[in-house]
């Protein structure tokens, strides 16, 4: 069984998470810094000192004042200072931080093998121990100043570096107080910034949810940032484009359902006056039979564009290229139109240069050129006549039928190419199925090329497109 | 047919005219050599040193000696009773001023001396090959000698030379002393170069050195190098640096534990004065040694010192450039006698080659303190080693 997903959080809790977990590691940052750096700058403010001592003692080293010189830098310094030579670490003289004579240093403090580390240390050795007694760090400083006999004299300088404990510890309590301050100060300020920034994200929310129901009307408050300005903005775009979706999805089930149901209808009303009335009467029959066909007809075209529109939009359309001449196919296609000629009376002029070879699928770029010379007899109005050209132009075949009809409007033409579209809905005669354009679109670009209308009302209309010449069809 | 004839009597004219003023010339010149030689009839030798400069200390000596020399030989009747005069020109321990003197030499003298220090050496190195004039300086370096052969020969004794043998004949009076530390100064690339090289020698006289310690002044005065010493737990301390620091290091170990002097051994270039009038109590029982022995016991020898106090503000010739220098202006001497040549050089380039190889590999000569010679341009002659007394007085331990 699949878990559900997990929900993500609010805003409100996720800045506020955001704000303390900053203040959290910012001071943890800032403690661990503070700490290692202070611990370090004392620790080397402790062994520069040391060093320093240690060189000014040696130096006094054989004169009168060499015992009083180390119980002055032991009381003045808070240093541990003792001689000890060898062969067995004996302690020769030794003063306590008072400056008073003392006894040796607790144990632990000098190594036993000092020496050994001197042989590798040129005559210095600096060091830090631990005093388990105490539980406190010495810094050691030991230094060769004589040599009695072949056995070496070593002066050992330490210091406690208990303060530097003590002050650790000091600083964290300060630190966790100015943390606890920080993390105080973080959910305050988190409260007041996501009630700024998440109060229009929530209701831009609730208006998105209104649209998610239905409510196309709903407006999106223009507040807070730019961002958010952007956001209402995009969102009232998106409602508008859902709106004319949904006109244009409830006009498609009305023009389905009519352009469906209507020549069903006629089939089945003509059927069923066979079948009551006119079954025994041949030339009525006859007369019935001729609608059920046509209007059979009517409906099978419809299906079939609606279904080779859905293979054209689902680019599974193999285009079959291949060179032709353009005007033969222009002639063919206009001799389909031969009874609306001889019916109608419409003239039909074809001009086009021999020879002139196109290169593309010759089936698709007939149903073209069917659907734009059907179109044009359809909005054709007291000149009945369509011209048809195909000329070469910039290595293409630029295909064009003009019409001497009602013409388009000019704020029409963006939308004559969109599926379903009518310039006039409700002359029925002249609707059709609103596909046959958007049919010529997806086929046109298909092969890549260019289409266009121009047109002016009361003086017609020019549709074209432009194909490969069979020539230049690598360019 | 006229003309062209008139145009060749011109030319033989001119031709002849020419001819006749260079003969003349020559007569004039001959004339002139002639009138000098008659004039002045003496031997000249110019000696190169730095009398004024960094190194004066070493210059004036050494022009005060070769004077003194000159008039010593002079007094004695000169070369073939002929007078000699040297001629000391200043470098001012500058190598340029050096070139420019040698480069006006090479003209016509058959010899130099000098320049006494290591840079005007170098610097004049390359005019001495070019020109193959004999020259006695500071050739130090046995390529450079091998090189220049057999032009270019050093007038002191190699100080390696003398370290090793002021080492051996240490070891010679204390048997005890095997393990040693080697102190020089970290500055100093002939001091560290010595330290490395007897290092190498140490073993083959029964002595070991545990450690090279190298001497920075800046490092705590020089203290830390004294903390090592003294850690080395050695059984002896060889000082290769110069009079100021092994005055602290003598004072410092003294004053810490060494209180046997004898474990002590200095190079001769700590060997002044100041720094024995400084440290007396602390030098008593020390080594150094130097190549010049001051108490030599030589009649010539001690004639000089006092002619040298009275000069000198009853100041002694420590240096060994006083022994070298008047030395070298000696041996000149007794080479131009071998040789017989004459104040005036005839063949110059063959006399220059005959008097290089007289002093590039030389007989053995008798110098002011005692026998030396040269081999290969190299100067052999023995070291004195001396042990300060309880006075602080440098005796002479073992002198040949």
């Amino acid at each position: 069984m699949q878990k559900a997903p997990k929900r993500a959080h609010r805003i409100r809790f996720s800045m506020w998470v955001s704000f303390v977990a900053t203040a959290f590691g910012i001071s943890v940052l800032f403690w661990v810094v503070l700490s290692t750096t202070y611990r370090m700058t004392y620790q080397s403010e402790i062994q520069e000192n040391l060093e320093r001592m240690a060189w000014s003692a040696m130096k006094k080293y054989g004169d009168a004042d060499f015992e009083n010189n180390l119980k002055l830098i032991a009381g003045s310094e808070d240093y541990f200072v003792q001689m000890i030579t060898e062969p067995g670490n004996d302690v020769i003289m030794a003063y306590d931080n008072q400056g008073e004579t003392s006894g040796p240093q607790a144990e632990g403090i000098i190594p036993e093998d000092i020496f050994t580390r001197l042989n590798e240390t040129g005559g210095q050795y600096n060091f830090t121990v631990k005093d388990t007694v105490r539980d406190v760090e010495w810094a050691v400083k030991a230094m060769v100043v004589a040599n009695v006999g072949g056995n070496r004299q070593v002066l050992i300088l330490s210091k406690s570096m208990a303060n530097i404990e003590y002050m650790q510890r000091l600083m964290t309590t300060r630190v966790l107080l100015a943390l606890a301050v920080a993390l105080l100060a973080a959910s305050g300020i988190s409260y007041l910034l996501t009630r700024k920034f998440a109060g229009p994200i929530g209701v831009l929310t609730e208006k998105a949810q209104l649209l998610a129901k239905g409510d196309y009307q709903v407006t999106f408050p223009k507040r807070g940032y730019y961002e958010l300005e952007q956001l209402a903005d995009t969102m009232e775009m998106a409602a508008r484009e859902f709106q004319a979706t949904e006109e244009l999805r409830r006009d498609f089930i009305a023009n389905i359902s009519h352009d469906m149901k209507t020549p069903l209808t006629v089939i089945k009303m003509y059927a069923e006056m066979i079948q009551s009335i006119s079954g025994d009467n041949p030339e009525k029959r006859q007369e019935h039979l001729e609608h059920i066909l046509r209007e059979a007809e009517s409906l099978s075209e419809f299906i079939n564009n609606s279904i080779d529109l859905a293979r054209l939009q689902s680019k599974t359309w193999e285009l079959k290229r291949a060179g032709f001449d353009i005007r033969h196919l222009i002639q063919s296609t206009v001799e389909l139109f031969e009874i609306h000629k001889e019916l109608e009376g419409f003239l039909i002029f074809v001009e086009a240069e021999e020879g002139l070879l196109a290169f593309a699928d010759r089936n698709l770029i007939s149903r073209v050129l069917n659907n734009l010379i059907s179109n044009a007899i359809k909005f054709t109005a007291d000149k009945k006549q369509i011209d048809v050209r195909a000329v070469k132009r910039h290595g293409r075949i630029l295909v064009s039928v003009k019409d001497y009809g009602q013409g388009i409007a000019e704020e029409q033409l963006p939308y004559v190419w969109n599926r379903y579209y009518r310039v006039n809905p409700h002359e029925k005669n002249k609707s059709g199925t609103g596909l046959g354009l958007h049919i010529v679109k997806e086929i046109i670009e298909l092969h890549g090329g260019n289409y266009g209308v121009e047109s002016r009302q009361g003086q017609g209309s020019t549709f074209w497109f432009e194909v490969y010449a069979w020539k230049d069809r690598y360019t | 047919m006229k003309k062209r004839y008139i145009q060749m009597t011109g030319v033989l004219v001119l031709l002849l005219l020419c001819l006749g003023s260079s003969t003349r010339e020559e007569r004039i010149q001959q004339q002139r050599q002639a009138e000098r030689e008659r004039q002045e009839q003496c031997y000249t030798l110019t000696v190169l040193s730095p009398v004024t400069g960094e190194l004066d200390y070493i210059g004036e000596p050494v022009e005060w000696t070769v004077l003194y020399a000159q008039d010593k030989i002079n007094d004695a009747g000169g070369i073939h009773g002929i007078p000699v005069k040297i001629y000391v020109e200043d470098t001012g321990f500058i190598p340029e001023k050096a070139v420019h003197s040698v480069e006006r030499l090479a003209e016509d003298q058959r010899i130099i001396l000098g320049p006494v220090d290591s840079p005007g050496t170098e610097a004049i190195a390359s005019l001495v090959e070019e020109n193959h004039i004999p020259n006695v300086a500071t050739y130090v370096y046995e390529e450079i000698r091998e090189r220049l052969a057999p032009y270019g020969i050093f007038y002191m004794k190699d100080a390696l030379e003398g370290e090793k043998d002021a080492v051996r004949i240490w070891k010679e009076e204390n048997p005890d002393i095997q393990k040693v530390v080697l102190l020089a100064l970290e500055t100093d690339h002939a001091q560290a170069e010595h330290a490395r090289a007897l290092e190498q020698y140490l073993p083959a006289i029964g002595m070991e050195a545990v450690d090279i310690i190298y001497m920075d002044t800046d490092q705590e005065e020089g203290m830390d190098a004294v903390v090592q010493a003294l850690n080395a737990k050695a059984e002896g301390y060889i000082s290769l640096v110069r009079a100021e620091e092994y005055g602290m290091l003598l004072q410092q170990l003294r004053k810490r534990g060494i209180t046997e002097g004898r474990r002590i051994l200095a190079s001769f270039s700590c060997f002044e004065y100041d720094m024995i009038e400084a440290h007396r109590a602390e030098l008593s029982g020390t080594y150094i040694w130097n190549s010049v022995n001051l108490d030599y016991e030589g009649e010539e020898w001690q004639a000089l010192v006092e002619d040298y106090k009275e000069a000198h503000g009853g100041t002694s010739p420590a240096s060994s450039v006083v022994v070298d220098m008047y030395n070298s202006v000696l041996a000149w001497k007794q080479c131009i006698e071998e040789l017989k040549l004459s104040p005036t050089a005839g063949n110059l380039s063959k006399e220059r080659q005959m008097i290089g190889e007289w002093f590039y590999n030389s007989p053995v000569i008798e110098g002011i303190q005692g026998e030396y010679q040269w081999i290969d341009g190299r100067k052999v002659v023995d070291i004195c080693l001396f042990q300060f007394d309880e006075e602080g007085n440098a005796v002479a331990v073992n002198t040949q």
